[in-house]
């Protein structure tokens, strides 16, 4: 369970039309056609280096305003807009791998479950990961 | 005045703040070319600067300006959109026998055109889409600079203008894509970079010889306006030529695809009837003034080079002994015509070629075409 602040969010997409880049990088899952604009996608599962999504469940689309224009990540499922306050945040701790160490940059103790607190302009920062799909 | 004004005294042109005129600058004429040009095009361009902190350059382009005329392909299902300016022609391989025509230098793939070897690059193997062995029909003949190569793609769709939008940063650094581009169906297809491709596939870019562009333009002749020009073999080994802009098409027909309509060859093409004008009796015909004894077996034989010419809205086939070859040259040196049906005569591709009067040839009142089609309603192509 992730969370990205709600003021960086432009809109979500409840189906994502695709259209691959071959030799892209790996977590980009291709061009998407957001009316009549070209915008990137980023599957979340393979930056945040987790397993592949299954078919039978497509992804949902959050387009979020970066520094570089809109990117658009690929995501499971989207949950409430909560407000959370200081006092549930905690950093990452130090046993986080350290490439990760950037993109999640701390978790909101909620009750019962841990959100992760993404930084986006990190998360759509792939230098350094590995290129090109196989 | 105010300090936009002042700014913009950088723009007029013999305005300079440079000590020395060098032969690269300082005679205040770099500005005014710039808003110039930019203006010329729909832009404006504006400064804005700080003294101590630097200066920024605004330069605002509509985006009209990114429309290129593209072929769009598909390969593996996917389609691809790659910019007319790097093509020079398609070939189609024969169905069932995608092999032939197709031979290896010791292991790359060429492709013999016109008695010359066309490196192959398969875009499926390029772009990583396909697991098994490369595959293709048809062969995009592309060129860079002065090196050609034909790539190798599924299926050819139709030529369009297309929107050319760039891609995202994490995409930008892919080198044989140029951008991207939305479809009239709402779908994306990613533009090719021609050059990237080259690149990526190793062709050398270079001349054959192994001298640089840079070199050959200090070679007069290209301060000429040189333009594309299709060489063929009219009749009886005379070399022809005709601009590459005249021509809609070249093709390659079936002889027992030729039909009779009257006393004139026709052949079922794309939808409409073409008419089909042999090129040695028309030639022939001029030259002696009276209609040459028809020497020509019907149906012909094998297979026959027919350059599709479009005049005045109507399509017409000109039937050659082979196409020779598409070159980019000048057609500064030349004679004036030395018989009928003929512009003029002139060095093409180092060797004297006669330019081919298309407009008199399909005027010619013996062939009667024009009169015939005006009853014909003709869907262009």
């Amino acid at each position: 369970m992730f969370g990205v602040e709600s003021q960086n969010i432009q809109e979500v997409l409840r189906t994502v039309e695709l259209t691959e880049v071959p030799l892209a990088p790996k977590a980009i899952a291709g061009l998407m056609n957001l009316r009549g604009q070209i915008v990137s996608a980023l599957d979340l599962r393979q930056r945040l280096e987790l397993n592949d999504r299954q078919k039978a469940h497509p992804p949902t689309g959050v387009v979020i305003r970066t520094v570089d224009g809109l990117m658009g990540l690929l995501v499971d499922g989207i949950g409430d807009v909560m407000d959370v306050d200081e006092s549930t945040f905690e950093e990452s701790p130090e046993t986080l791998a350290p490439q990760m160490r950037s993109v999640i940059v701390g978790v909101h103790k909620l009750k019962g479950n841990l959100m992760h607190v993404l930084d986006t302009s990190s998360v759509c920062d792939l230098k350094g990961l590995q290129d090109a799909k196989a | 005045m105010s300090s936009t004004e002042a700014l913009n005294l950088i723009f007029l042109p013999g305005v300079s703040t440079a000590e020395k005129v060098t032969n690269v600058s300082g005679r205040g004429v770099g500005m005014d070319v710039v808003k110039t040009n930019i203006e010329h095009v729909g832009g404006s361009v504006e400064i804005q600067t700080k003294l101590g902190e630097g200066s920024t350059f605004k330069i605002k382009v509509p985006l009209t300006l990114a429309i290129v005329p593209a072929l769009v392909v598909r390969s593996v299902g996917r389609r691809f959109a790659i910019p007319q300016m790097n093509l020079v022609e398609l070939v189609r391989l024969d169905a069932g026998q995608s092999g032939s025509g197709i031979e290896l230098v010791h292991g790359a793939p060429v492709y013999r055109l016109r008695g010359r070897l066309l490196p192959l690059v398969y875009l499926d193997r390029e772009l990583k889409l396909r697991e098994e062995e490369p595959n293709g029909q048809n062969i995009l003949v592309l060129q860079v600079d002065s090196r050609r190569f034909g790539l190798v793609v599924d299926e050819v769709h139709d030529t369009e203008e297309i929107v050319v939008k760039p891609l995202g940063k994490h995409l930008k650094g892919i080198r044989v894509y140029a951008g991207a581009t939305i479809m009239g169906d709402g779908q994306l297809a990613l533009i090719l970079d021609v050059p990237g491709l080259a690149e990526s596939a190793g062709i050398k870019t270079e001349s054959p010889d192994g001298q640089t562009i840079k070199a050959s333009a200090l070679n007069t002749k290209d301060t000429v306006e040189k333009q594309k020009l299709v060489l063929f073999d009219g009749a009886n080994g005379s070399r022809m030529a005709i601009p590459l802009n005249a021509l809609a098409r070249l093709e390659k027909l079936a002889g027992s695809d030729v039909e009779r309509s009257g006393n004139e060859w026709v052949v079922q093409y794309r939808g409409q009837i073409l008419p089909l004008i042999h090129l040695s009796r028309v030639l022939e015909v001029r030259r002696d003034g009276g209609l040459a004894p028809n020497d020509t077996t019907f149906p012909p034989p094998g297979s026959i080079d027919v350059l599709v010419i479009q005049e005045n809205g109507r399509l017409f086939g000109l039937i050659v002994n082979t196409i020779i070859d598409i070159v980019e040259d000048t057609t500064e040196v030349r004679i004036p015509a030395t018989r009928a049906g003929v512009l003029y005569s002139a060095v093409i591709g180092e060797r004297v070629t006669e330019m081919l009067d298309v407009s008199g040839i399909l005027q010619a009142p013996e062939q009667g075409v024009v009169e015939r089609s005006k009853a014909m309603a003709v869907v262009p192509v």
